[in-house]
Order: C-alpha cells, then structure tokens, then sequence
C-alpha cells in the first residue's frame, strides 16, 4: 500500500515537472505579434500608428466588414475600427482600456457596436481567439480568469498557448514581418452571399436558436460605458444590419435584446442603421457586409456624425 | 458525479484512503464505507432517486431472506414476481411510461377512438436499467437455488449500489460480485497499478478519442438535412467510433476503479470491432448486458418454446433482440435497432451454420487474412447501419438520412465544419484502432504494456497518454449509456 502511494506521489512529481516544462512554451505565444497574419491580431498591433483619434470604433467582425475609416477622412475625421472577430462585451472592455492606456490621448468619441451577438455565450472565446495576448500589455491566462470568472476556460487556454509557443519558436525565423494594415482595421472582401455560402455554413448559427439572453452581459457593457465616459470620452451604440442572423435567435431573446438596446438608448445616443437600405447583394454570408455594404453603412454612420455634429 | 469531472477525482482519493486506511480491518466497516460512498456518488446527481435504490435493494434482500427459507414453489414463485414487479415497475414506470401511452393513444386513434390521456414529466434516474438487472438476477439466481441468499444487508447494499459501475455497468451478476463482498479485500499492488493501467485506457478512449468523434457526429447528425451523402456516411462512423469509445471507455474505468478497490469485475468489451460476424459481435460487445439476456430472456424463451424447434429459437432470438433494444431506450428507434440486430443474427446462424468463429482475428499473425479483413469489414458496416437507427431522433430522421446517403451526394466530397480537426481526430482514431488491434487479445489493449515493458518506455507512454487526454478535455460531453 505504501509503495503503491509513494510511487504515485512520484509518479505525479515527475508529471507536474513535465507540465512546468510544458508551460514554458506557453510564454511565448505571442511572439508572433509582428508577423501574424491574422487579422484580429494586425489589428491589434496597427492601432498604436493611431493615436489623438476622432473616432475609435469598437465591434466585432460586423465591426470589421462594414466601417471603413477612410470614408471619415473626408470630414477631417481621424478615425480607426478596433473590430475583433467574435468580440463580445469582455473583448470590449480590454481593448478600449489597452488603446486608452496606451494612446497619447483619449479618442474623442468611441462607438460601440452592438447586435444579438453580443449577448450571447458565443462570443468573447478566449481560447480561439486569445486577443488577450496580443493586448499592449499583454494579460495572462490566469489574468483573465479571475476577472472574468472564466476559470472553466484557463486548461483550454493554456492548451492553445503551448501548441502556438512551440509553433511561434519553429517558424520565428521563417516568417517576415508583415507591416502595418493599411485599412486602419477595416477588412475588405467584395464577395458576395450565395446560396452555397449559406447553406454550408447555417450548421453554425443553428445553436443560437438556443441562446438566452444575458443579461448580465448588459450590466457589464452599461459599467464599462460610464467608466469610459468618466475619461470624458462620448459614447455611442451602433447596430449593423446582419443579413439574416435574426432568424437564428430565438423569439424570446430579440425581444429581450429589443428591450436591452431600449435601455442603452436611454443613456447614450444609438444609431440603427436600417436594414432597408441594403440588398443581399451587399453581404458577403449570412451575417456579414462586403464592401459595397460597407459604404452604405460608413457613410450612415458620416450622416448620424454630422447630425450630431 | 461523472468520471471525467473534478468532483469525482477529489472524491475517489479520499475514498480509495478511507477504504483502505481506516477501515482496512474491518469488512463490515469497508462495506459500509462502499454503500455511504456509492450514495454520495449517485446523490450528487439527483439525491431524491436515492429511495428507488434503497427500496429495490430491501425488497430484493427480503424476498432472497424469505426465498431461503422458502421450499413451496408456487410460493417462491410470489416471491420472485414480488421482485420482478417491483424493479421492472420503477423501470416501466420511468422509462417507458410515456413512451407506451402515447403508442396506445395513436393506435386507439387509428381505430376512431379517441382516448385522453396526460404523458408526465418524468426524469429517468441514472442508470435505472442497469441496477435493475443487476438486482433482478440477485433474486432471480437465488429463486433458481444458483445462489445461497445473503444475511449480510450492509454487503447486499453494496453489491446492488457498488458505484464504480452503479450508473452504466458493466451488469455485474450477484454470483460473481456478491460472494466479494463477503470476503476479505487485501490490497495488492500488482492489482491497483494494473487497474490505473485502465482506468488511463478509459479516459483516453472517453476523452480523447470518444469526445472528439461526438463533436462531428453531433453537428453531421443535428445537421443531416443540410449535409451531403458522403458526410453522412462520415457521420455514423464517427458515432460508431464514439459510442465504443464512450461505453467501454466508461466500463473501462469502472473495472479499473473497482480493482484499487480489491473487485473484479467481468469484461464488459472485447475489441468488438475486430469481429469476423455478428454472432461474434455480440460476444464481443456489453458483454454483460448480452449474457444477462441470454441467460434471463434467450434461455428461458428457447426452453418454453423447444416444441417449436428451430421455430422456436429464431422466436427467442428475435424478442431478445427487441427487449434489448429497448433496453436502450423507449423509442421506435431502439426497437428497429434491436430488429436489425436480430435478422443480421439470424441470417448469420442462417448462412454461416455455426456460431461466433472461434478465437481470436488473426491469431498467431499480425495482419488479418483478406477473407478475415472483409468479414471485420462488412461487420462493421452493418452494426454502422444499425447506428442510424440508434442515433436518429426518429424514424423519419433515420429514414431522410438514410436516403440522402443513398443519393447523389453520396459521391461529394465530405464537408462539414472543423474539418481540419476532423483530419486530427481521425488521425487518433486510427491510432487507437492500432493499439487496439495489438492489444485485442487482453482485457483492454494497453494492459502488456505493464507486463512486458521497461519502465522508462511505461512511464513515458502514460504521460503521452495523460497529455493527450488533458489536452482534449475540453468540453466533456456526458457518457451516452448514462441516458439508458
């Protein structure tokens, strides 16, 4: 019996050692911060060439596919998307604070991007998209899980920063640096939607259906306002049309996002960029503009801008 | 408390110490400790379907201390039906309930009549249909004078609610488990490392092979209607490959858990999927589940129905068929399986004139002949056609799969999403199959590597193994037969 124990306990000693080893890898994970590809991660890094801004927009990839700062520069507006592919409300919050933390000023106005996205249990996956880790300051894993109470997710995390520490330390020296983004965040493609592209992706928006609204993802968004309001810093909302996603929420939880968006309206300004304005043809897949929708979208955003001067 | 969560790796340390630390001298004390720590483990589920063991396990050890004394036959008879009824009423009544209600309501309205009746909302307890076997062929054996009844209540309780295989097997038969809690328990070593040996096989073939296979097999069969022929098809061999990960993988830890507790319990799986025909299939597949119908439904019904002949048997063999699928659960689904199961039986017995072949695939060689190869083969296509049945929702989500597999799109190109980590998984299935293939002569396919093996190369593989599974750990998915 005691043989088998200390054997074990051996046994263990030596795992936990394999581990701390195995660790070690993770910390260079992001290594490749000048050479990814990656869009979120460009973007990421891209935003420090942008400083004393007009505008930061802050969204997910509806964010991404649809504003395209150039189109501000024609009011003399200095402007940047800080759009994050699957970014919900705790994305949000890291990147406004890293870009307010790390920029000379405060930008004059930020606008949110909101849609039935952001308050769903889809968005803000640290392991698939470890946006976290590319931050000016990076955040640890174990960061991340205390604040967000998202300990549930720090084995999976941990996971994902070996493999991509060991596959940043084999090909460090075979990428080149990939130079700063050229769209100030902004990601263009001129597809355009077809019934291909729908039918082989709807298995993923299917689990929505699904969805409950969270609510507590709301309190969250409405804190993160009024501390970035207290830098003085204007806020506003903004919704995109997304093609088709609303059909793959449930009744229940538009109706709830419905009466979200109401109480956000009370406080802050939102701008609902109506969907009557688009075709199909100005979308790339279910949920996301092309280029073409993107211009109409940008330049609705130029006209709520010069209404509110 | 699953297998795979933190709760359960707190919990059977502190119970494997107390077992053997405080109440290592004292059977009765080991025993008690088994029973007050078999509830905890069900109770973490739903405590309140605590009282449905509790109850089956007095009745069942009343009607054993009366069947003792018992001689009269029509009396012993009472006695049997009493324990009979009581377990499968509890089994009926939350299982099939619902499922028997509703099918007597539509074949009423077939006729014209209308009938109202209310389903309930019932929850199915954990693992009902597998402590009820074990129960019933307690008072079953001991009615049939196989085995003496016991006077101990305490060991009794233990042997019905023993929690490494409480809620999804292996069925264990009171004449092997019950007479082990009757004797002393001495820790042995060998024992112990052999059984961590396979609990580390179980996890793997759960977490690893079993976790991964369902992510694909959920999305191809959620979404059937939307995918091509040839994804289907995809489909149901990542189930097969998930449904044997998960069962055995679970059965796996359970014989592995029970041995650190001084148990052996009997083989629930061997190497199935290496079988040359059905018949092997089955002597080769939830072992104990196949022997406890043979022995308790197949035997009786063959002897009853001998005048038949030949008739009779196939009759035997076709309502073992059919209660075994629906076994599984109360839904047409199950029965069709159950049926498939039972005309590829027949046919084999049919065609082939014996019965499993003997040994073991490719013995004394490593590669399996050519005729071996497409007799595995077309074994397993066949009990993969049967999964459509067993995965379906219904009949008519069986039916539209099973026609778009038979269509054009058979011949497209499979796609679906994550098919990069499709590549990855199958990559490990392929791995596993291997180890599986050398190993299929043994109790589970790693158990030589403890025999035969240096203790670097040992060591190392276990790490490997213990890597792969904390690296796929990441979204566990419930063990299927807990549902059964």
């Amino acid at each position: 019996m005691k043989k088998f124990i200390i054997n074990l306990i051996k046994f263990n000693i030596v795992f936990i050692l394999i581990v701390v080893l195995l660790s070690g890898f993770a910390l260079f994970d992001n290594i490749d911060k000048n050479k990814s590809k990656n869009n979120n991660i460009i973007t990421l890094q891209d935003k420090i060439n942008y400083d004393n801004l007009d505008v930061l927009f802050v969204g997910s990839s509806y964010s991404y596919s649809s504003i395209k700062p150039s189109l501000l520069d024609e009011m003399s507006l200095r402007s940047y998307n800080l759009g994050i592919g699957a970014a919900g409300v705790e994305f949000y919050e890291l990147v406004i604070d890293d870009y307010i933390e790390n920029s000379k000023s405060n930008p004059k106005v930020i606008f949110i991007n909101v849609s039935p996205m952001t308050f769903s249990s889809k968005v803000d996956d640290y392991s698939t998209y470890p946006i976290h880790r590319y931050l000016e300051n990076p955040k640890s894993h174990f960061q991340i899980a205390s604040k967000y109470n998202r300990f549930d997710k720090l084995i999976t995390m941990w996971k994902k920063s070996i493999g991509k520490g060991i596959i940043n330390i084999l090909t460090y020296n075979f990428d080149s640096n990939i130079g700063k983004a050229t769209n100030r965040g902004y990601i263009y493609t001129d597809e355009v939607v077809n019934k291909f592209i729908t039918q082989s992706t709807k298995h993923l928006y299917t689990p929505f259906l699904k969805e409950r609204f969270d609510h507590i993802k709301l309190t969250h968004l409405k804190n993160i306002v009024s501390k970035i309001e207290k830098k003085g810093i204007k806020v506003v909302f903004f919704e995109l049309p997304t093609n088709t996603i609303e059909k793959y929420f449930n009744i229940n939880y538009l109706k709830e996002y419905e009466s979200g968006l109401k109480e956000l309206s009370k406080t802050n300004n939102l701008l609902r960029i109506k969907k009557s304005l688009f075709t199909e043809l100005n979308y790339r897949n279910i949920d996301h503009m092309n280029d073409s929708g993107a211009e109409i979208a940008t330049n609705e955003v130029i006209t709520f801008l010069k209404s509110i001067n | 408390m699953l297998f795979t969560s933190l709760d359960f790796a707190i919990f059977l340390p502190i119970v494997f110490l107390l077992y053997w630390f405080a109440a290592q001298k004292n059977l009765k004390l080991q025993n008690a400790l088994i029973v007050i720590a078999s509830y905890i483990f069900y109770g973490w589920w739903d405590w309140r379907f605590l009282s449905l063991i509790i109850f089956s396990t007095v009745v069942d050890y009343l009607v054993g201390q009366k069947l003792r004394t018992e001689d009269q036959q029509f009396k012993r008879k009472v006695l049997l039906w009493i324990s009979i009824l009581v377990n499968l009423g509890f089994l009926g009544f939350f299982k099939y309930y619902n499922f028997f209600l509703e099918n007597f309501v539509n074949a009423f309205s077939l006729f014209g009549m209308q009938i109202n009746a209310n389903s309930l909302n019932i929850i199915l307890p954990v693992g009902i249909s597998f402590y009820t076997f074990q129960t019933l062929s307690y008072t079953i054996d001991v009615y049939k004078r196989k085995l003496e009844s016991t006077n101990d209540f305490i060991a009794f309780s233990a042997f019905v609610c023993f929690f490494p295989q409480l809620v999804a097997g292996p069925i264990e038969r009171a004449t092997n488990l019950l007479p082990q809690f009757l004797k002393k328990r001495t820790f042995k070593y060998h024992k112990a490392v052999d059984g961590m040996r396979q609990i580390l096989w179980g996890f793997f073939k759960k977490v690893v092979i079993a976790d991964n296979c369902a992510e694909f097999a959920n999305q191809i069969f959620n979404s059937s209607s939307d995918m091509s022929g040839s994804t289907l098809v995809l489909g149901v061999f990542f189930f097969a490959i998930q449904i044997y990960g998960d069962f055995s993988g679970y059965s796996d830890i359970a014989i592995g858990t029970s041995r650190l507790f001084g148990f052996d319990l009997k083989q629930n799986f061997a190497t199935p999927y290496f079988s040359r025909n059905i018949v092997e299939f089955w002597k080769r597949w939830h072992i104990s589940l196949t022997s406890w119908l043979t022995d308790y439904i197949f035997t009786p019904f063959a002897i009853e129905l001998r005048h038949f002949e030949n008739k009779g048997i196939v009759l035997s063999i076709f309502i073992t068929f059919l209660l075994s699928g629906l076994w599984h659960g109360a839904n047409w689904t199950f029965i069709v399986f159950g049926l498939l199961h039972a005309i590829y039986y027949f046919l084999t017995i049919l065609l082939t004139g014996h019965k499993a072949p003997k040994g073991f695939v490719a013995e004394n060689r490593i590669i399996p002949s050519l005729n071996e190869f497409f007799s595995m083969l077309l074994t397993f296509v066949l009990v993969s056609f049967s999964y459509i049945f067993f995965r379906a929702e219904n009949l008519s989500h069986a039916w539209t799969y099973l026609s778009t597999i038979f269509s054009k799109s058979l011949f497209l190109i499979p796609d679906f999403y994550g098919k990069s980590d499709a590549i990855i998984t199958l990559f490990l299935i392929s791995i596993f199959l291997f180890i599986e293939w050398f190993g299929r002569k043994d109790k589970f396919a790693i158990e030589r590597l403890g025999l035969a093996s240096k203790k670097l190369y040992r060591h190392t593989t276990y790490y490997f193994i213990i890597i792969l599974i904390i690296w796929f750990i990441g979204k566990p998915q419930q063990f299927i037969y807990f549902q059964f």
